[in-house]
Formats: structure tokens, sequence, C-alpha cells
């Protein structure tokens, strides 16, 4: 399973790789930003998108927004992560068509076990 | 250790050392603020930087400065939504912030989410013991070695205090004085016994003087062990874990049978991080020893292993009947039919491909563990009783056996019960109600010896109990009282009024050069004994030798 990770912060998306990398066994792939993450995502044809809400210039929404655009990129499940866990907000962003919204600060032992839980859900 | 282990640990000192320039850059964006307050770039860049430690903090095992990260963003979004001219006094909040962030990296991290600990729910707590006891140094003593093994500790002076600290949480190990400022450590015992979490404590009686009668009655009140004043702390610590770890070894046991490192520290990170005790076996020659000491509930095995492969295995364990239901599940890299068919032949019961994800792999350990315990329940219980089969018992009479070459000190006693002229009631009053009466006596034998006693249903109307640590006079004595207790309770059947039954025993001690056979006989003949010398009464298989020269 391909995974691609967009977010602006380092130190976020070395963990996250690791942890998807390591103990979920999955290709990782990242992108620092939402532009980046919509071309790679075209190009490399991921199962599922893991997305940062909170990104300078080009944010998660709109990031979103740029992939459901794009017949190519349009059916590749996207998981939002954010650091705001308000329930208000985690039904906004699913109702901009995300698959789900996993929260941070996210554990990274068990980050695989959501992404997958997620992916997983939608196929049955 | 794990590759996860190192390679997070090397994460985490990159994320201090980047986190360090990073407060040192919001530092700067903050003194800015102070020569140009209305600064909106300068703000949301600010804001920025905090939301960064709110999302990464706990993630790399600092809580702390997640919570800081957020208060910073909160500040931040409150200036920025309000319009309002920034605050002077915001930016000496913004220093705080900051010098405790950098307080907070310096430290070292308090979670370390590589461990069990770190998924909330798995890791063990630490073992809760109550001590009840007056003295000050007993207290003391006990505090700083219960400390030193990881046991927290409550401690009170008299009944009235344990019954309200039990009453506020159930503790998992209790130690009591037999005789308490206000009352009786015995009638203690049996308060927490008959408490809804009760059973499962581990109990010890601690007694001033050395009676005869003290450890019969400390038995009999529902206690594990018993103890004499002075106390020998080592040998009181060495029970008391070893009753506590015979609670805790519900945990269930994964036995991970993998030459490859990485594939071998994926399912114990995986495993341990849901509270699974795990252990590896990655040379084919130590698997046998691994299921004999390690005693898993289920086998994951891999099928290319140095020297064997994991069908021969497989194979070779399902020859044992002791591990008919062990369950065992194949990983492969080969998703194939045929490696299916193959796995399922040498008797394997699922067949999992690599790389398998972590909640998959959960998922089905935790469903076959659930179905396998169950199952060896029915096998091992007898239904009505729920005490030990016929079988299931002689073969716990075999490990006693075994164990008492290794540690000849540890005294056990056979006990055989049969209840007298059972017939009679069957014949009087249908089974029925005959089965009501050996569910009775099951249920007191339960209540009134200890958990570790191992105790079964030998036949129809018999039972069969081994005693440990007992001489063979207070065997025989906690025998009596037992048998005291059942003779005086009634049973009652509507219509027809009540009646009263006893029971005769025979305890014979397991004594040097005595094999399985010859130790039941023993026990068998003193039976004979108590029948033939009127019934409701228990003889010692000693007495037939006559005195001892």
């Amino acid at each position: 399973m391909k995974i691609l990770i967009i977010d602006d912060e380092d130190d976020i998306r070395r963990i996250a790789r690791l942890s998807l990398a390591r103990i979920g066994r999955m290709d990782v792939i990242e992108a620092a930003g939402g532009a980046e993450g919509v071309r790679m995502a075209e190009e490399q044809q991921p199962d599922g998108i893991l997305l940062d809400v909170m990104m300078p210039t080009m944010d998660g929404p709109a990031t979103l927004a740029a992939l459901q655009q794009n017949p190519r990129t349009a059916a590749i499940p996207v998981l939002f992560l954010t650091a705001k866990a308000l329930t208000a907000e985690i039904e906004r962003l699913r109702q901009l068509g995300a698959l789900d919204v996993l929260t941070k600060p996210f554990d990274p032992v068990t980050l695989p076990t959501q992404v997958q839980a997620a992916l997983g859900s939608r196929r049955t | 250790l794990s590759a996860w282990d190192d390679a997070f640990r090397e994460l985490r000192v990159e994320f201090v050392r980047e986190s360090r320039d990073k407060v040192a850059q919001a530092g700067r964006l903050v003194e800015g603020l102070r020569t140009t307050p209305g600064d909106r770039e300068k703000l949301l860049e600010l804001k920025r930087r905090f939301h960064g430690f709110a999302g990464a903090g706990s993630t790399y095992g600092f809580p702390r400065i997640s919570e800081l990260g957020s208060e910073g963003e909160r500040a931040c979004n409150e200036v920025l939504r309000d319009e309002a001219p920034f605050p002077g006094a915001l930016v000496d909040q913004f220093h705080g912030l900051l010098d405790e962030l950098g307080r907070e990296l310096d430290g070292p991290p308090s979670e370390s989410p590589d461990g069990p600990d770190a998924t909330g729910s798995a890791g063990p707590r630490p073992w809760d013991v109550l001590l009840v006891d007056e003295d000050e140094d007993d207290r003391r003593t006990f505090a700083a070695l219960a400390e030193h093994e990881g046991i927290a500790t409550r401690a009170v002076g008299s009944r009235a205090e344990a019954v309200r600290a039990m009453a506020e949480r159930m503790p998992d190990g209790i130690i009591t004085k037999s005789e308490l400022v206000d009352g009786s450590g015995y009638e203690l015992v049996e308060h927490a016994r008959s408490l809804p979490a009760g059973d499962a404590a581990a109990i010890l009686i601690v007694s001033r003087v050395a009676r005869f009668l003290d450890k019969v009655e400390a038995i009999h009140c529902g206690a594990d062990g018993y103890f004499e004043e002075p106390i020998e702390w080592e040998a009181l610590m060495r029970r008391l874990h070893h009753l506590l770890d015979r609670n805790r070894a519900e945990t269930a046991r994964v036995l991970v049978v993998e030459d490859d490192r990485p594939q071998a520290a994926f399912a114990r990170t995986v495993l341990e991080s849901a509270g699974y005790a795990t252990r590896v076996c990655d040379d084919p020659q130590h698997f046998e020893s691994d299921l004999r000491s390690f005693r898993p509930d289920i086998v994951i095995m891999d099928i290319v292993l140095p020297g064997a492969s994991g069908y021969d295995l497989v194979r070779y364990l399902r020859q044992d009947e002791r591990h008919a239901t062990l369950p065992v599940l194949f990983l492969t890299t080969e998703g194939e039919l045929q490696a299916r068919i193959e796995g399922a032949r040498a008797g394997g019961d699922e067949h999992l491909v690599k790389p398998v994800a972590p909640g998959l792999l959960l998922s089905t350990v935790t469903s076959r563990v659930e179905r396998a315990r169950f199952l060896r329940s029915l096998l091992e219980r007898d239904g009505l009783t729920r005490l030990l089969t016929h079988t299931a018992f002689l073969e716990r009479a075999r490990v006693a056996i075994a164990a008492r070459q290794r540690r000849p000190e540890r005294s056990k006693a056979w006990v055989m019960i049969d209840l007298d002229h059972f017939k009679d009631v069957n014949d009087r009053y249908g089974h029925p109600v005959g089965d009501r009466v050996l569910a009775a006596l099951a249920g007191l034998l339960r209540k009134k010896l200890r958990q570790s006693d191992t105790m079964g249903r030998y036949g129809g109307e018999e039972f069969a109990v081994l005693l440990e640590d007992l001489k063979e006079q207070e065997a025989v004595r906690l025998v009596g009282r037992v048998l005291d207790e059942f003779g005086r309770s009634t049973h009652v059947v509507p219509g027809h009024g009540s009646f009263r039954v006893t029971f005769s025993a025979g305890v014979a001690m397991l004594e040097d050069g005595l094999d399985l056979d010859a130790w039941r006989q023993a026990a068998d003949q003193a039976l004979y004994v108590a029948k033939a010398a009127g019934r409701n009464r228990v003889v010692a298989a000693s007495r037939l030798r006559g005195p001892a020269a």
C-alpha cells in the first residue's frame, strides 16, 4: 500500500514516514506543500493521502479541492490530519469530502492501524 | 532491541534539536512584535510555530509541549480574530511559553511512545497492595521493598480503615495481621472475599503468635498464604509476587517463531502495544523448550526457518494432544493457494500474508486466543462443578510430582473426598437434587480452599484436591473444617423438606519415592478407612501405618 503524506512540518512527515513504513509496512512518499502534493498524487497514484489541514499558501481544504477537481486524483481517498480535535471542525472537514479525520498529535505506534482502518472501511 | 525503537529514538533527538531552533526563531518573532505590534504577518508566522509544537509534541513523547503549543496558538488566534491592537502584556506571555517549551526540550520525554504504555490501554499498571498493620516499622519495610519491586502500596492501621480502603478500590493484594486493633484479620479476609472483586485478590495473613490452628484458620477464611512474626520479608515478597503474577498470567502469551529480526520486531511491537506478552523464537531448535517454558496461548509461525520449515514444526506440535487446542497462525510471503493448503494440512488455523497490517494481525490473534481459551476451559472443566476433570486433575498431579523433585521443601497433600450415602440422595430426591449437592460442595471447596489449590471432580460423587505447603495434620484439620461446614448446611427440596449430607476424606502426603499411582492409592486407602470407621470424617494415610518408629 502506498501512502502520500502532505504536511509542511518536517518533524511530522519524518515520524509519520517512520511509523507507516516500519510498523505499517507501507510505501511512503512525501510532499511539503499542497501544490507539490497534488502533482505527486497525479504522478504516483498513491492508495491514500494523509493531508495536513493547516499549511501556508495552499492549505489542506484547498489541496483537497484541487485533488477532487483533477480526474486523475479525484478517486484517491484523503485522510485529514488536524490538531483541532473539535467535533464541529472534524465534521466540517468530513463534509469537504475527506474519508476521515485523524488528529495530531498522533501515536506513532498506532497510526498505521488508524490509517489502515480508515482506508479499509471504504472498500467494504 | 527492535529497529523501530532505535529509529524512533534517532528521530526524537532530531526533533529536539530542530525544536530548539524553532523556539529561538519564535522568540525573535515575539521581539519583533514588541516593536511592531500590528504586524499580522509576524503574528501568523508565530501562530504557525505554536501550531507545529502542538501537533508534534506528544507524538515524540512530550505531551507538555503539545499543551504549550496549543496555548500559544489559542492566544494568537484571539488577537487575530479580534483585530484588536496587540496588547503589550502578550509579549511577556509568549516569552513565558517559549521559555517553558525550551525547558521541556531539555528534559527527558515524559512518555515513551515506543513502549507498551504509549497506547494508553495496554501497559501493565503497577500492582496495588494494601497493608493492614499498625506497626510503623513493618509499614516502612514493606513500602521500601514494594517500591523496589514496582508495587504501589497503601497502608492502614485498623480493620475499619481497611474496609474503607477496599470499598474505594479493591487492591490486587492484601497483607493483614491476624489480630488488629479493632477486630480480627480473619474476618477482614472473609469480608474481602465477599466483595465483588475480592475473589481475585492475593491475600496473605501475618500471625503474631505461632499457634497450630492459625494456618488452618487463615486458609479457611480465604487467605492464600500465611506467615508468622517476625516476618521473613524476602519469603513474603516472593509469595506475594507469585500470587500476583498468577493473576496477571491472564495476559495472553504469543510465541513468535521468526528468524527475520525486523519481522519479529514488527510483530512484537504491534502485539506488545496491545498488551500481549510475546516471546520470539528465532531458532527451530528452541521451539520445544519455548513451548514448554513460555506456555503460549497462540503461535505465530513463519514458514521459512533455518533448518526446518514452519509446517514441520506445526506437525510436530500437533502430535502432542496437550497442544490440540493451541492456535497456530502462519505468516508467509506466499499468498498462493498451495501455501494455504499446505498450512492447513500441517494443522495451522489461519494464514496471513506479509506484510500484515497491524490491525489485522491484532484482531486475528485476539479472536483466536479467546476461542482457544474457551475451548480449553470446556475440555478441562467439569460442566456441573466447574472443577477440573479427572484427566486434567491427573495431569496437574503429574506436574506436582515433577515439581517436588525441584522444590522438595514444598509439601503436597492429595485429598480424596467422597460424599456419604450419596446414592440415597439420588434415589430419594432424584438426580437434579443430587447434582445440586455436588455443585454445593464444589462451591464450598472453591470458597474455603486457596486459589492455588488444585481441585477436581474425580468421579461421580468423588472429588480430589491437591494442597500445597501444609503439613499432614494441617491438611486434615483444614478438610475437617470444610466437612463441618458442609455437614451443617441443609439442602432444601421444595415439597420434600430438607436434608443434610456429609463426606469422608483421605489425606496422603507426597513422599519420596511415590509415583502417581502409589500416591493416589495412599489417599484412596485413607478414604476407605474413613468410610469403614463410620464416615463423616477425615483420615490421614500415615495413621494406617501405625505410630512412627
